[in-house]
């Protein structure tokens, strides 16, 4: 089945006295895949709800195909499958009884919920598990059956809520490599705040308390809003007297923690002066170059858009 | 409407029966009370009496397991269900809802007959005897449904009403609670005189009494009510107060649902 069309027409909502969205205006293609990229509280959760039926905008409207997620709600929800942020599945269900569960609520009959859910379950690396319950799964195969769950039906719309949250590296691109293969011609909408995971949608949109920052494909992205050079600064404590020299030193003043130490940006032969910084506070640092990732663009963008 | 139904119901089942605690909490419980109860607290009852009064105990302790059901049971599921992501799920799904809330109400009731039916054979196991006609068992039965029923009315209130892993102490405190001050753990005649009237407008203990009096007709007069439970009007009453409450805990669950989906 082909993907349906997406367009959000100035979509505001508010939560009591906070705003969530703040007038989002945004189409998403037939057929396109795109990452909602940004940080808890950055809007991109809301509006996969909304898009998915289960909340209502303050203002604005979301149109897919031409319904309306709200006046036609109901024939939305025929279009669509939707993966929430948890499981949702029953830990005293096997995986096959999940499966069946949600593929009879979707109007599969159950030799097709049979073939698709052991077709998806294979591809997975799952289908022996299927007959255990869920209970005893780990976190990975439960987000596996819950993306089988998902992908049960031929939907035009798939919305994917943070669909790789708590996996390791190996399991999330394992998921979004089936998920990209099995999509078939359908509109993904994905929320993410894992840059790697945004890196394989065709078009990534960046959020920010509610607005849009960006919209572009990853490449573009990162050469709009990493000009420079970006340094993986390796410390062995962190001193706020050397955060607030490596702010200085950084384009827009943007650093980022990290494990290590921190990722600074910098324009052309910045990076002398990033080691001079550490040797005059007297830290001893690893300073190197790292291919800029789209977390880096997040970072400057929102550094631009606050000032 | 039938898929969801029969989906519903079949998932509730399930989980019912694969559930340690459920199972000990609807079956186990109520029959180790039948077999304390017995043995232990009847001493001073007359030998004539004695099999009937075991009956007594053992209709009590079903309505205590199928209340158990109904308002432990079910609003744990449906809480656990909704911590769980299932009801933002089903939200973006087309369903009519209908069939999630009476899937799980039939559920309830099939683990409700095999509730019935476990807590009874212990009870009739260890000396219960009853003495009823064929009609009197026959209408006995709707007031074991409207019991689970009412008592599943109560759970989805209870459900709607509390967040997170509180929904179980609160209904396991709320069981408790009136099945102590409503005369199924305790004889109906030691109860306090404004206790006897809440005994006989709670909708558990009323369909209690209302079965007492169908299945113990010898036994009854040793229960000693002060008045008759088999009377049409109390029956038409606890029918009544009965579905009144399973129909409000049904209004309430939906419209919590609503409310929900209009956030």
């Amino acid at each position: 089945m082909g993907g349906f069309e997406v367009e959000f027409v100035d979509v505001w909502k508010r939560y009591g006295d906070r705003w969530a969205l703040r007038g989002i205006d945004l189409k998403v293609e037939k057929g396109e895949f795109v990452s909602l990229m940004g940080p808890n509280g950055s809007g991109k959760s809301t509006l996969a709800k909304i898009t998915a039926t289960v909340e209502v905008p303050t203002k604005g409207s979301v149109i897919v195909e031409g319904r309306d997620v709200v006046s036609e709600a109901d024939e939305v929800r025929k279009l669509i499958s939707f993966l929430p942020e948890e499981e949702a599945l029953s830990g005293l269900l096997t995986g096959m009884e999940n499966l069946y569960f949600f593929g009879r609520l979707m109007g599969l009959k159950p030799e097709e919920i049979r073939a698709r859910a052991k077709e998806l379950a294979e591809e997975l690396g799952i289908l022996d598990h299927l007959g255990e319950k869920v209970k005893n799964y780990s976190k990975g195969m439960k987000r596996k059956l819950s993306l089988i769950a998902t992908m049960l039906p031929d939907r035009p719309l798939v919305i994917l809520d943070e669909p790789t949250s708590g996996l390791d590296p190996i399991t999330r691109r394992e998921l979004l490599g089936i998920l990209f293969k099995r999509a078939g011609g359908s509109t993904l909408l994905m929320n993410t705040h894992i840059g790697e995971d945004a890196e394989a949608s065709g078009r990534v949109v960046l959020m920010s308390k509610g607005r849009i920052l960006a919209s572009g494909r990853p490449e573009e992205l990162k050469s709009r809003f990493v000009r420079g050079k970006v340094l993986n600064v390796r410390v062995p404590v962190r001193l706020k007297e050397l955060e607030e020299r490596l702010k200085r030193a950084s384009v827009r003043n943007a650093i980022t923690v990290t494990d290590e130490g921190y990722r600074v940006y910098v324009d052309e032969g910045f990076k002398d002066v990033v080691a001079k910084e550490m040797e005059s506070l007297g830290v001893k640092a690893e300073v190197t170059e790292v291919p800029p990732s789209l977390e880096d663009a997040y970072t400057i963008a929102v550094m631009g858009h606050e000032g | 409407m039938k898929a969801e139904l029969i989906v519903f119901a079949s998932k509730q089942l399930k989980e019912y029966l694969r559930s340690p605690s459920s199972l000990f909490w609807t079956m186990g419980w109520p029959i180790f009370w039948v077999l304390i109860m017995i043995y232990v607290f009847l001493a001073g009852v007359p030998e004539p009496a004695l099999p009937y009064v075991r009956g007594s105990v053992t209709v009590s302790m079903i309505a205590f397991g199928l209340a158990t059901v109904g308002m432990v049971g079910l609003a744990s599921s449906i809480a656990h269900d909704r911590d769980g992501g299932l009801y933002l799920k089903l939200s973006s799904m087309p369903i009519s809802g209908w069939g999630e809330v009476l899937g799980r109400i039939l559920g309830s009731l099939i683990y409700g007959a095999v509730t019935l039916l476990a807590i009874l054979a212990i009870g009739v196991a260890v000396g219960s005897k009853f003495e009823a006609s064929t009609l009197n068992v026959l209408a006995s039965l709707p007031f074991f449904v409207v019991l689970l029923l009412s008592a599943s009315g109560i759970g989805l209130i209870i459900s709607n009403s509390v967040k997170g892993r509180a929904v179980e102490g609160i209904a396991v405190a709320l069981l408790v609670g009136g099945c102590s001050v409503s005369g199924v753990f305790a004889p109906y005649a030691s109860l306090p005189d404004y206790l006897k009237l809440f005994s006989k407008l709670y909708p558990i203990s009323a369909s209690m009494h209302v079965i007492n009096r169908l299945l113990l007709v010898k036994g009854f007069a040793w229960m000693h009510y002060d008045f008759d439970p088999s009377s049409p009007l109390y029956m038409a009453y606890t029918l009544a107060v009965s579905i009144g409450f399973f129909v409000a805990g049904i209004l309430f669950h939906k419209a919590m649902a609503r409310k929900r989906a209009l956030q």
